[in-house]
């Protein structure tokens, strides 16, 4: 009850201070329904929201979450939805390797242009932005990255702004058919299919993120549902990384997926195998956009890839597999107007997630990692943490890594405490540790 | 003072078995005609002592009422998103699927009309009032009068859904209060078209198109055009009421209900 009063006073506190007219316990009313009624008894969906002062939601949570939503109603035929979106995740990571001791603070005297408050805690994600809804069947949705400390880059004027992080425009007449164009994040494997605010780890596999192509130009098109149970996306990108969208100056990136739900044939709550392709014309490409508050990413230095993902869940149990294989690029690249010699080994990677809820909220997460590749250092140690350790071998040809975690869930994923520890040996290289983390991750 | 403790617990007791509300929420399609009458079946056939609470809000109502514990049914005219199934798991809550019926919409046109058939694409056209005489599509030349659910009707908005790519009515459009009045205006309209659900399909004076070449008859619920399997979800240990009305509704007799009511049994298909 308390509770509910708090929640109440904050929104009336947020809604004073908009000047706008407050209803801050209103719900949508319940329709009783009578037996033998003949026709169809709905509410009228009332138009809700921050802007209108009406909170809808059955819990606590639920009306102070609503509070991102600026206006909602499914009956305007001009504009649905207003919302503002976004995720803030901050994380602390402590570890040991055969190197010595190394923590946040090593990573960020390695370089990294990114938030740490302190020398501990890392502002993993800030991402802000708004989430509209349009003519029944037009999104305009994007966020940018927040730098919160207001000191990443090197350039004059810090700014909260850092990058547009994703910001597309979507036509979806039906489940079967949407396209969108503008900028997203590239997803190839299931594990990178799965927002940042709901992975169920700390960060993603070794594997996962040495072929993942970051947040690129482009249009697609995505469906599923088809024959009730097949999905696809296909999506054509301009390479370059770049702080807002691309100059289509650095090749083309082409993304096909394919996936099959075969939930109801094996009798589980999901069951989804899917397939994806990804083609990239120019490997280990770099813009050369000088940007002194924003260093341009490489592109994965891999012409074609591949990955066979499975995703299961039933009941309190869940299980995430992907099996990727990147094709190593051997020629040159354009890296920031320099060409540069490059000779990426093949690389395949098996990364297994499965979890398990050991009580209401409480999640047991396991995963283990095995990447290995067809070279010598064809594999990197992943820059959070355990390349900011001592090791000055960072390279090697196998990565193997078993992690187990404990998440908390305080409101779902928009609201929840993770922990975890990982042990990961590269081998051909030098690291054999573990690393501790823990943090709070927070999304509307 | 024995027997006032003894009063006073059983009392106790009393008021809170009387407290048990079997709470089902979600889906208008399934919660404004067919659920209470399967609730009046439930009960006539020796389950008095439950008590029902049925609200039909939409379907995007019944997960949030699952995960927060104020519903132990949830009705839903589609299958539960991913986003939804994880949120209800987080909060301890793991749902499990229970399809209850098809859900046909028809479109029927005056009996006298010419026309045999439609594509979607034409259906479309006329919902949205692209295509505004029936000349345009091979029909004898008039106006084309729209009938259509109220705006309050779950089905109006599922019609744009399902059948409109989610565009608007035409202002012109006739706003009925159900499927027993639209067809009884496309009875007596020859120039008329509107859309009910299967038990009004053969209203006299009207008849019911194929859609791309698919007959709107029970058989076809699952290639048919607008048609789509309707859903209870519920925990995966439901509590002893929701375990046996769910029961009830897969029973012959709660099937039965199901067709008289205009929807189509899982079973018959």
């Amino acid at each position: 009850m308390q509770n509910n009063k708090s929640v109440h006073r904050f929104q009336l506190a947020v809604s004073l201070l908009g000047c706008l007219p407050v209803l801050a316990v209103t719900t949508i009313p319940e329709v009783p329904v009578h037996a033998g009624s003949a026709e169809t008894i709905a509410t009228e969906s009332g138009a809700t929201g921050l802007l209108l002062g009406k909170f809808p939601g059955a819990s606590a949570f639920d009306k102070a979450w609503s509070v991102f939503t600026l206006y909602k109603n499914d009956n305007n035929q001009i504009l649905q939805e207003f919302s503002l979106q976004g995720r803030f995740q901050i994380q602390y990571a402590d570890g040991h390797s055969n190197d010595g001791h190394f923590d946040i603070q090593d990573y960020k005297n390695n370089g990294h242009n990114e938030s740490v408050w302190g020398d501990r805690l890392e502002v993993r994600r800030a991402y802000f932005g708004i989430k509209t809804r349009w003519f029944q069947n037009w999104k305009l949705e994007g966020q940018i990255d927040v730098d919160t400390d207001g000191l990443d880059g090197a350039g004059p004027g810090h700014t909260l702004y850092k990058d547009i992080y994703d910001l597309y425009l979507t036509y979806a007449p039906s489940d079967a058919f949407n396209i969108s164009i503008g900028k997203q994040e590239i997803q190839l494997p299931r594990e990178q299919e799965i927002s940042s605010k709901e992975i169920l780890t700390f960060e993603r596999s070794q594997s996962a993120n040495m072929m993942h192509p970051g947040n690129l130009t482009g249009i697609w098109v995505n469906g599923k549902g088809i024959g009730e149970h097949w999905l696809y996306h296909f999506g054509i990108y301009g390479n370059d990384q770049v702080r807002e969208f691309s100059n289509f100056n650095g090749g083309t990136l082409v993304l096909g997926k394919i996936g099959y739900d075969y939930s109801s044939q094996a009798g589980l709550d999901s069951a989804i195998v899917s397939f994806r392709y990804l083609h990239n014309s120019q490997p280990g490409f770099k813009s050369a956009e000088i940007d002194p508050n924003y260093a341009a990413p490489t592109s994965p230095a891999f012409s074609d890839s591949i990955c066979l993902s499975n995703d299961l869940i039933q009941g309190r149990f869940g299980l995430t597999t992907d099996l990727l294989y990147g094709f190593g690029y051997h020629g040159n690249a354009n890296q920031a107007g320099v060409t540069k010699s490059i000779n990426q080994p093949d690389v395949f990677g098996i990364n297994v997630i499965p979890s398990y809820f050991i009580a209401d909220g409480l999640q047991l997460v396991g995963r283990v990692q095995f990447a290995t590749s067809a070279g010598a250092d064809g594999l990197s140690l992943p820059s959070r943490y355990e390349g900011s350790s001592q090791t000055t071998d960072k390279k090697g040809n196998t990565y193997t890594s078993l992690y187990a975690g404990l998440n908390y869930y305080i409101y779902g994923h928009k609201l929840k405490i993770m922990n975890g520890i990982e042990y990961s040996r590269l081998g051909g290289g030098d690291y054999d540790g573990y690393t501790f983390l823990s943090g709070l991750r927070f999304a509307f | 003072m024995k027997t006032i403790i003894s009063l006073l617990t059983a009392a106790a007791l009393v008021s809170l078995a009387g407290a048990q509300t079997l709470s089902i929420k979600g889906s208008d399609t399934l919660g404004a005609k067919l659920v209470p009458q399967l609730k009046e079946a439930f009960m006539a056939a020796g389950n008095k002592g439950v008590k029902f609470e049925i609200a039909a809000e939409g379907s995007s109502t019944a997960f949030p009422a699952l995960a927060n514990g104020t519903a132990q049914i949830g009705m839903s005219s589609r299958k539960i998103k991913d986003d939804e199934r994880t949120f209800c798991r987080t909060k301890g809550v793991y749902v499990k699927e229970h399809p209850v019926c098809h859900d046909m919409i028809c479109v029927i046109v005056n009996k006298n009309s010419p026309l045999t058939k439609l594509t979607k694409d034409q259906v479309a056209k006329i919902f949205t009032g692209q295509v505004k005489d029936w000349s345009e599509i091979g029909g004898a030349p008039g106006k084309i009068s729209i009938y259509t659910r109220n705006t309050s009707s779950g089905t109006y908005r599922d019609w744009q859904k399902l059948a409109m790519g989610g565009r608007d009515y035409p202002s012109s459009s006739l706003k009925m209060a159900g499927n027993e009045q639209i067809a009884q205006e496309v009875a007596k309209n020859k120039s008329g078209i509107g859309y009910v659900g299967l038990a009004y399909s053969k209203t006299p004076g009207t008849k019911a198109l194929p859609v791309d070449g698919v007959e709107p008859v029970a058989q076809n619920a699952r290639k048919y055009a607008y048609a789509r399997l309707c859903y209870f979800y519920a925990p995966d240990k439901p509590n002893a009421d929701a375990d046996a009305f769910m029961k009830f509704v897969e029973s012959p007799a709660g099937q039965d209900i199901v067709r008289k009511v205009g929807f189509i049994p899982v079973k018959d298909l």
